[in-house]
């Protein structure tokens, strides 16, 4: 389970894999830092691969030096500027609801007696499904107004009204309860990778548990935490079905509007480039702090199993805490989803027209990760074999998905395909385009750390022995990162299976997904009809995620 | 022009048939750091050359820049009389027909040891790439073993595995990386014996890069030194043992200590603190009365306890078959003398050195 942590690349930017990548010798053994010119071969795609993922930003910026004077003076308004502040609130409510759970549930499933913690560590992971979207809209319908607990309630105590779930908190609950799974894996990992004999130095040195917990192994886990806080903080600022379903107005929702109504198209180009620098500000104020989290590495782990941490009486109330959590992140969000499908179909409803769309799905979300791996194998190899000044300008262009929002991609590409691509425009390529702009980071992550792994001398030793290179290439590299291609696949499918807003913008003119499907059911109120692509979104997704997980198990073992 | 008038010289420089591996003044550069500086030697025909040096001083450079898997800077490698380096050609290293051997063994993890010895036998009928996979696998000792993984050997059979990978295609010549340093010192000698008896009986030429002494010495017709970057000397062990041409390679070579001293007796002698030594200059001449560093190997001296003696003995230490004792000079330099069996002097005895009669000093200039 540990690794999907290698979700791979997503805990690790700009740890350990990016020092090796600009050269610096990480594994041990001599790794030879190679300058020098990279092969054409090398240095084209990746070079492609660079500027098509710039081009979003890039477009943005330039037709944001176009904008109409409205558009500018709109973004300085004290509308705008409360648009701002309530994404920023949103953002820091769900990365710290996300955090507080998944720290504890990472440390006492690794660490802990908790009955069932195998099972917990799988389960825990599996809310990363549930589209936000998806969420939001079970999380109304169960516990808005006229939704479950309220219909439930009212014969019993006749309770009229419950706590507004609109807003922030609706939004903080959806965000921090589907996201924290990216704290809580890249935590898991850095877990697994602490030194057991620190525990123990400080268990030596008088400081119990608690103390060594708070005093040694937290601040060791700091940078994981701010890595998985980070991808949550992302998440949140760039969600867009949740926070729309919840209806509280933040950047992403205002530039939809604005996009949907607006004539003058220069608005949301404009908002979108203020929330795209915004986005940068946190990626660029995470690596501030992280500091020098590349001295935390542990040397290899130790052989000896870490010591338990007894949980006494607190067992119960800990396995309370655990299946109240999963609960509402995952038996809720499913158990309402099929009292919905089971109403409905009792009502009726056709199940038919779902085939189209889940073909559709199928075919965009597979596309798209062949397409990124692809391409993220292009750079990977460029930036692990041939580190070079290049990698300056190509690091961070391969981050730019990171910071940039669906939405606003999508926007980009739209702009762009109708002003200068427009075979393209409205057409299955730009979407798939969009989606490998947006999951990119992810893929190279994992390709990445997967590339790392192989050792420079197997592709000398393969060459002294009389292959070329692309024999080399095709024979000894591509088997032995075929794992880390296969996560990077499999989390790109299941990202694109859940993404909304590119999909709606950019999707040609009569192609539905299923995240469509739910959309359009669920924003019209019609729960029973959204339920049945929801759940084949949720299954869909959690094949490729299962598969992983099983296969890091056999690594595990074996 | 240059390149020409090289390329002419070493052709027609009698006696030498066409080396296997000619490289003339190599150099290669990483940044800031020289790691090959102007190397030049030749590789010939069932030869087995050793290069020794620290690590850092460049000798796995030249192994890859051999090999192709680095371009040079400056110099020429040619193989088998035909250019395959210089500042303007490179070729790659699947067309060199060189086997190398790593230091990390570099086995396919995802290949059986079968396919592992059959990669490099690219265009090789099926049936005679079985029969010759067979031949190397037994040649190393390894039958029975093919259908294993890399990772469900032993460190020992790893070797031999990555030794057959690299006979298989049958190379011109092979490199080997320091190979035995994974392993631990039992297995190595083995690993080590068997390795050279399969090079002398295919006759291959081959070149080890090693930080050891005693191996190098063990395995090689001609052992270089390589110091920063620069080939020091290159030549047949006891040779080299003998006169190491500076005090950098004298160190490499054996244990040694060095006392400051003047020259004396028409370059013959130098007069030390502890006396006045018999001395040879490998390094050229050295000028009467000039200051020079005389070397010294533990058996040079016999030591004996004697109030009268000019050293103090500093510490010993046993060795089982010997007995080491330091002793201080009068001047504050340390000498190593080799006593044998176990005879301790205790610390601050008062000693004696005396040469041996199979004693062999060298002077070199003093800085």
């Amino acid at each position: 389970m540990v690794t999907i942590g290698r979700i791979a690349g997503i805990g690790r930017i700009g740890g350990m894999p990016e020092l090796a990548a600009r050269g610096f010798a990480v594994v041990q053994g001599r790794r030879h830092r190679r300058l020098g010119v990279p092969p054409l071969g090398l240095l084209l795609p990746a070079l492609a691969v660079g500027a098509a993922m710039l081009l979003p930003l890039l477009y943005l910026i330039i037709r944001s030096a176009g904008a109409s004077e409205t558009a500018w003076e709109l973004l300085f308004r004290w509308r705008t500027l409360e648009t701002l502040w309530r994404t920023a609130l949103l953002m820091v409510c769900a990365t710290a609801l996300s955090v507080a759970i998944a720290v504890p549930f990472a440390w006492l499933t690794a660490r802990s007696d908790l009955p069932l913690r195998r099972a917990w560590a799988v389960l825990a992971a599996l809310p990363l499904v549930i589209p936000s979207f998806v969420g939001a809209f079970l999380y109304i319908s169960a516990l808005g107004p006229r939704g479950l607990l309220q219909s439930a309630l009212e014969p019993l105590f006749g309770a009229q009204r419950l706590p507004e779930i609109y807003g922030l908190p609706g939004a903080t609950l959806a965000l921090g309860l589907l996201s924290y799974p990216y704290v809580f894996l890249t935590v898991r990992g850095a877990i697994a990778r602490l030194d057991p004999a620190m525990d123990e130095a400080a268990r030596g040195l008088g400081h119990g548990p608690w103390s060594a917990f708070f005093r040694v192994a937290l601040p060791q886990l700091r940078p994981s935490i701010a890595a998985g806080g980070l991808l949550v903080a992302l998440y949140a600022l760039n969600d867009f079905g949740a926070v729309s379903l919840m209806r509280y107005e933040t950047f992403t929702f205002a530039i939809y509007q604005q996009y949907g109504s607006a004539i003058d198209l220069s608005i949301p180009v404009v908002l979108s480039l203020a929330l795209a620098v915004f986005a940068a500000g946190v990626l660029l104020m995470e690596r501030r702090t992280r500091g020098r989290q590349r001295y935390y590495r542990s040397g290899a782990g130790s052989a000896r199993p870490p010591k338990i941490i007894r949980l006494g009486a607190w067992k119960w109330p800990v396995f309370g805490m655990f299946a109240g959590v999963l609960g509402l992140a995952l038996a809720l969000p499913v158990g309402a989803l099929a009292f919905w499908l089971l109403r409905g179909l009792g009502a009726g409803e056709p199940l038919l027209p779902l085939w189209a769309a889940a073909r559709n799905s199928l075919l965009a979300s597979g596309a798209a990760a062949a397409v990124t791996v692809a391409m993220a194998a292009a750079m990977a190899a460029l930036l692990v074999r041939h580190p070079t000044k290049l990698n300056r300008v190509l690091e961070p262009a391969s981050y730019t998905g990171y910071a940039l929002p669906g939405v606003v991609v999508a926007l980009a590409l739209v702009s762009f395909g109708a002003h200068y691509a427009r075979p393209l425009y409205q057409t299955l390529w730009l979407m798939i385009f969009a989606y490998a702009a947006l999951f990119f980071p992810v893929a190279l992550g994992a390709v990445r750390a997967s590339f790392l792994q192989v050792s420079p001398r197997l592709e000398d030793a393969a060459r002294g022995l009389g292959h070329s290179p692309i024999s080399v290439a095709l024979r000894v590299v591509a088997p032995l990162i075929g794992p880390g291609v296969l996560t990077g696949a499999a989390l790109v499918f299941l990202l694109t299976m859940k993404e909304l807003p590119a999909t709606l913008i950019l999707g040609p003119f009569g192609f539905k997904t299923l995240a469509v499907e739910v959309w359009s059911a669920s924003s019209e109120a019609f729960f029973a009809r959204a339920a049945a692509p929801a759940l084949l979104i949720i299954l869909m997704s959690s094949v490729p995620l299962t598969l992983l997980a099983l296969r890091e198990r056999r690594l595990d073992d074996g | 022009m240059a390149k020409a008038a090289m390329a002419a010289d070493g052709r027609d420089a009698p006696d030498t048939a066409t080396p296997l591996i000619d490289c003339r003044g190599v150099a290669k550069r990483f940044g800031d750091v020289q790691a090959v500086d102007g190397v030049s030697f030749a590789l010939h025909p069932g030869e087995v050359v050793a290069v020794l040096g620290q690590s850092g001083c460049g000798k796995t450079t030249l192994l890859r820049l051999i090999a192709g898997f680095e371009a040079l800077d400056a110099g020429e490698i040619s193989v088998r009389g035909r250019v395959a380096s210089s500042a303007s050609l490179h070729e790659p290293p699947e067309r060199r027909g060189i086997g190398m051997v790593f230091q990390e063994y570099a086995l396919f993890p995802h290949m059986t040891v079968a396919q592992n010895a059959a990669f490099g036998l690219r265009g090789v009928a099926a049936g005679d790439r079985r029969r010759r996979v067979g031949d190397v696998l037994a040649l190393v000792g390894l039958s029975g073993l093919e259908g294993r993984y890399p990772h469900e050997l032993s460190g020992g059979q790893q070797q031999r595995a990555a030794l057959a990978r690299t006979l298989a295609p049958s190379p011109a010549a092979a490199l080997f990386d320091e190979p035995f340093s994974n392993l631990d010192p039992g297995m190595r000698f083995a690993v080590r014996q068997d390795v050279t008896a399969i090079l002398r009986d295919r006759a291959m030429a081959a070149i080890f890069v090693k930080h050891n002494v005693g191996e190098a010495f063990a395995v090689a017709d001609r052992v270089g030194v390589m110091v920063d970057g620069r080939l020091e000397q290159m030549d047949a062990p006891e040779a080299l043992y003998r006169s190491p041409k500076s005090a950098a390679v004298a160190r490499l070579v054996g244990e040694c200590d060095f006392i400051e001293g003047v020259m004396r007796g028409g370059g013959a002698a130098a007069e030390t603190d502890i006396g006045v030594l018999p001395v040879a200059c490998p390094a050229g001449a050295i000028a009467d009365g000039a200051r020079a560093l005389v070397m010294a190997r533990p058996h040079d001296f016999r030591i004996d306890a004697d109030g009268e003696g000019c050293c103090v003995v500093e510490a010993h230490e046993f060795h089982g078959a010997d007995t080491r004792i330091f002793a201080r000079t009068p001047t504050g330099a340390t000498l190593r003398c080799e006593t044998p069996g176990y005879s301790p002097l205790p610390a601050g005895t008062r000693a004696r050195l005396t040469p041996t009669a199979a004693a062999a000093f060298l002077a070199y200039p003093a800085e």
